[in-house]
């Protein structure tokens, strides 16, 4: 029952090859993996839902925004805890920063990562901001390969006359 | 002579004395008897006083301890109120998710429990002393029944227990306005509940209600007011009520207006074994509990018998049936309709189906339905359905919520179809299909290739022949309330639209393959001829929206409230049979529906007007301050997909002059009348140069020379007390938390509209 079902559908939907749903389904599947991992969260849904004829590449520019905000602000961390006197205020804005840029694209676990970043900064501990910078430094990695992965998956569906599927819905 | 004299009056004598003798011995035993029974009744008569004065004094005593315990309870409830005001200040200074922070989580949480305790040991003292009055006001029982058990739901659910609101025959829906003390109620059965829920592991729990027959004893009290005999009956009856109860009760009950309203909490849990179930209403008592950790003071049961006395009914443990495990609790309490117009007593009512209830209540019945009989039979007989309803395929995971709909739609006489394991909904939707073509192209109706007895598919036909037209009853004074039970209007055989209604759990079974079975099944019915309404959970989302490449029709419904009650009417409304033809789709804005936002609802019926075509904030320009590119470049894409156009800047300098320069620039012009440069302005708080506060206080200084008032919504990463408080202070209007979205900044900017925002 289930091949049959499956084989009508590919043979009403698609005209073309059966590889457009593997890659729509491989995309749907690496997508939810990111938000059931906590990598992303619903803040990255909104800006999907903005994006549409008039902005096309919304999602990519801001994100790639975030990418090139966020490395100079990981560099300028690295290098205000490495002084002798380290400028608590400075860095504390620095992460203030990063927390925002991050939560407003939905990378849920850096910008976890920068909350639990200025707790020690307010301690003024600076092992503890070490550590935490490094995680960040982590997450951050992991966030800008998953969503590179994401956005090329994204254009292999595109490029092979697909769509990216968008949310609406209505919910009682 | 002599002799013979002698002989007689000896006799005589004898005889006299033999009589005398016994008269005496007679009077004596009397005289002893009845010394004996008074000096009895004067020792009982001593001993009832003695007792009397005993008892007395010990209600007094009770008496005054609960006194002085309420007394005191407000000394204890001033501290607790103080330590919980403490602790929310604290949350303030405190930084998120520190050691700190989970630390005062855990106070209030103490706190909060320490004030439940308090409330209920309070609450069984006043009500003890007399002092708990009946509230009147009037509700509606049906939406209390339906927003209690929707409290409970996603905390029973938490467990993988299901709360189930069991319409039963639909008597509280008819009969749902009432006139009561509705706070009392909503804790007798929240008390209920929540005992469920926390003895409760797995399975289900099912509260229902229904509208009872008055019954025979109660028509003999009601009618005999003579006060000797009510006393007689009450001493006969053996009851401990209290003595205010007492009263209570039988004013209720010779109230000819008040109906019996009984309730039942059916859980499938650990069972309350019969030793220990009048105990369990004895204040202080409580089921041992296994190590789970599941505490409870036991308190709650004393003072849910105490309420429920009070409103004149009572409570007890009802018997399940063998094998079924788990406790069942009902209840009775009497209320008086809202509308009362009717003057009659009660009376028996011949008819069946507890119409009785509803006459003397003053509602008027359209139509005779006998098929609405409280206790539908069980026994089910599959036969070939008439093809007059339109079939609804119901695919429910939980037995019990199956079952209740079912039978509650079955009673309202539509076809309904249950599919019991996800397997059988492809066999039963091309079952379906079958028949919908053939009634779309033949006008009578043809049965016989529909052989509707497959082993594992359990359909159950609709009750006896009257089902078909059955009417329901509405109160005259309930326009648009969404509690009337739907008009069912019989189809002629001109008009079969041939629509079906399916209702699906989308975690019955996997929902990619249940997703595509019913896409198959729409392909070949136009689309008005079916809906589909999928059930989810709101806590753990099955439908993967991702996962089918977005193509659920527009027209589906998606419902992740519970589905019962006001929920389960719309869906039955759906059904052109009860008047919802093509429903238009309701619409709201697009950018609003985001999935895993929880935020308002709207009911299906309200046709709000295509908003997502038109843009809220047309024509309007905003200024966005912020130094991040990323948050600027949000902002602009929020605001231009609402309509709006947006300027840019990056700290309160350029924003205090961009402000300034809109304002010169119409003198320049000669405008007479200055109006504000933009119509919002979204404001960062933290901000090089110049922060968001001192901008604002400047913008405000600027504005007031010309009398202008610009609304500032203030971006915060996290509002607290202090910091709302500095950006109302500075000046602002209102503030949302970052980040940005279309849905925080239209509530953001409807709030200020509809304060009168601005010149």
């Amino acid at each position: 029952m289930r091949a049959s079902l499956e084989g009508e559908k590919q043979q009403t939907d698609q005209s073309m090859d059966g590889g457009l749903m593997q890659m729509q389904r491989r995309l749907a599947e690496y997508r939810n993996a990111l938000f059931k991992e906590g990598i992303l969260d619903s803040q990255y849904l909104q800006l999907q839902e903005l994006q549409d004829e008039s902005n096309p590449d919304f999602v990519v520019e801001v994100v790639s925004l975030f990418f090139t905000d966020s490395e100079k602000l990981l560099n300028d961390l690295s290098r205000d805890l490495a002084q002798q006197n380290v400028d608590f205020k400075r860095v504390d804005a620095h992460v203030h920063q990063l927390k925002g840029s991050s939560s407003s694209i939905g990378a849920e676990k850096v910008k976890n990562a920068c909350i639990v970043f200025r707790n020690f900064c307010q301690e003024k501990n600076i092992p503890g901001c070490l550590r935490c910078l490094q995680q960040i430094k982590q997450e951050f990695l992991l966030v800008k390969s998953k969503l590179e992965t994401l956005f090329k998956l994204e254009q292999q569906v595109v490029a092979a006359g697909g769509s990216i599927p968008t949310v609406q819905q209505p919910i009682l | 002579m002599l002799v013979f004299n002698s002989h007689g009056s000896t006799r005589l004598l004898l005889l006299l004395m033999i009589s005398v003798a016994v008269g005496v011995i007679a009077i004596c035993s009397l005289v002893f008897l009845i010394v004996r029974t008074r000096v009895r009744e004067m020792h009982l008569r001593a001993a009832l006083i003695k007792q009397m004065e005993a008892t007395r004094q010990a209600e007094s005593k009770s008496m005054s301890k609960s006194n002085a315990f309420a007394q005191a309870s407000h000394d204890v409830r001033a501290s607790l109120a103080g330590i919980m005001g403490l602790v929310d200040i604290s949350y303030d200074e405190v930084s998120p998710g520190s050691e700190l922070e989970k630390n005062l989580k855990q106070i209030e949480a103490c706190a909060k429990d320490l004030m439940g305790f308090l409330n209920c040991i309070l609450d069984t003292s006043k009500v003890e002393a007399g002092k708990m009055p009946l509230e009147e006001e009037e509700f509606d029982l049906a939406q209390l029944l339906e927003d209690v058990v929707d409290l409970y739901h996603p905390v029973a659910m938490r467990k993988g227990v299901d709360v189930i609101l069991d319409p039963n025959d639909g008597t509280v829906l008819k009969h749902s306005l009432v006139k009561g003390d509705r706070g009392k109620l909503k804790k007798i059965l929240s008390n209920l509940l929540s005992n469920a829920v926390k003895f409760t592991d797995d399975g289900h729990i099912s509260v229902r209600a229904w509208v009872q027959k008055p019954s025979l004893e109660n028509t003999i009290l009601a009618t005999r007011g003579n006060s000797s005999w009510k006393r007689m009956m009450c001493l006969l009856r053996e009851k401990n009520d209290k003595d205010g109860g007492d009263e209570a009760v039988n004013d209720f009950r010779q109230n000819p207006n008040s109906a019996e309203f009984v309730f039942e909490v059916d859980d499938t849990g650990k069972g309350i074994p019969k030793e220990m179930r009048k105990s369990v209403f004895e204040n202080y008592i409580q089921v041992k509990e296994t190590a789970r950790g599941q505490e409870g003071t036991g308190l709650g049961l004393g003072i849910v018998q105490s309420l429920v006395r009070l409103m004149g009914g009572d409570i007890q443990i009802r018997d399940k049936d063998m094998g079924e495990r788990g406790t069942c609790f009902r209840f009775n309490v009497f209320l008086a309709p809202w509308d009362a117009v009717a003057t009659k007593p009660l009376e028996e009512d011949p008819e069946a189906g507890g119409y009785g209830a509803a006459r003397h209540l003053g509602l008027t019945i359209r139509a005779t339905s006998p098929g609405l009989s409280f206790h539908s039979s069980s026994t089910r007989q599959v036969r070939s359905p008439r093809p007059e309803g339109s079939p609804v395929v119901l695919l429910i995971q939980n037995e019990e919520r199956r079952r209740t709909c079912q039978s509650y739609m079955e009673k309202l006489g539509i076809e309904v179809l249950v599919v019991s394991q996800w397997q059988d909904l492809p066999i039963i939707l091309k079952k379906i299909q079958m028949k919908v073509v053939n009634v779309a192209y033949h006008s009578s109706s043809g049965k016989s290739d529909r052989s509707w007895r497959i082993e594992r598919l359990s359909t159950s036909a609709s009750l006896s022949k009257s089902c078909s037209r059955v009417k329901g009853v509405s109160l005259g004074s309930l326009d648009g309330a969404d509690h009337t039970l739907p008009v069912y209007k019989s189809p002629s055989h001109k008009d079969q639209s041939g629509f079906v209604l399916l209702i699906i759990d989308a975690s019955a079974g996997p929902f990619q393959e249940i997703f595509m079975a019913v896409a198959e099944f729409r392909k070949l019915l136009p689309s008005t001829q079916c809906k589909v309404v999928w059930l989810d959970k709101p806590t753990m989302r099955s439908i993967d929206q991702r996962a089918i490449n977005g193509k659920l029709d527009p027209d589906d419904i998606i419902m992740s409230k519970p589905f019962h009650g006001t929920r389960l009417l719309q869906v039955i409304r759906l059904l052109p049979e009860f008047g919802g033809l093509l429903q238009k789709r309701p619409s709201r804005q697009l950018r609003e529906r985001a999935v895993l936002n929880a935020e308002a609802t709207e009911p299906l019926a309200e046709e709000t007007g295509n908003t997502h075509r038109e843009k809220p904030l047309n024509g309007k320009r905003a200024l966005v301050v912020d130094d991040s590119e990323i948050m600027r470049k949000l902002s602009l894409c929020n605001l231009s997909n609402l309509g709006a156009t947006a300027q840019l800047c990056e700290n309160g300098k350029e924003a205090v002059q961009l402000i300034r320069e809109g304002i010169d620039e119409q003198r320049e012009r000669g405008v007479s009348d200055i109006h504000r440069p933009y119509d919002y302005i979204l404001m960062d708080c933290q901000m090089p140069t110049m922060d968001g506060y001192e901008a604002t206080r400047k913008i405000r200084k600027e504005e007031k020379r010309y009398g202008i008032h610009t609304p500032i919504i203030a971006l915060t990463a996290h509002s607290s007390g202090a910091e709302v408080k500095k950006i109302f202070e500075a000046g602002m209007d209102f503030h949302i938390e970052k980040p940005v979205n279309g849905v925080r900044l239209m509530k953001a900017i409807s709030e200020i509209q509809s304060r009168g925002g601005g010149v």
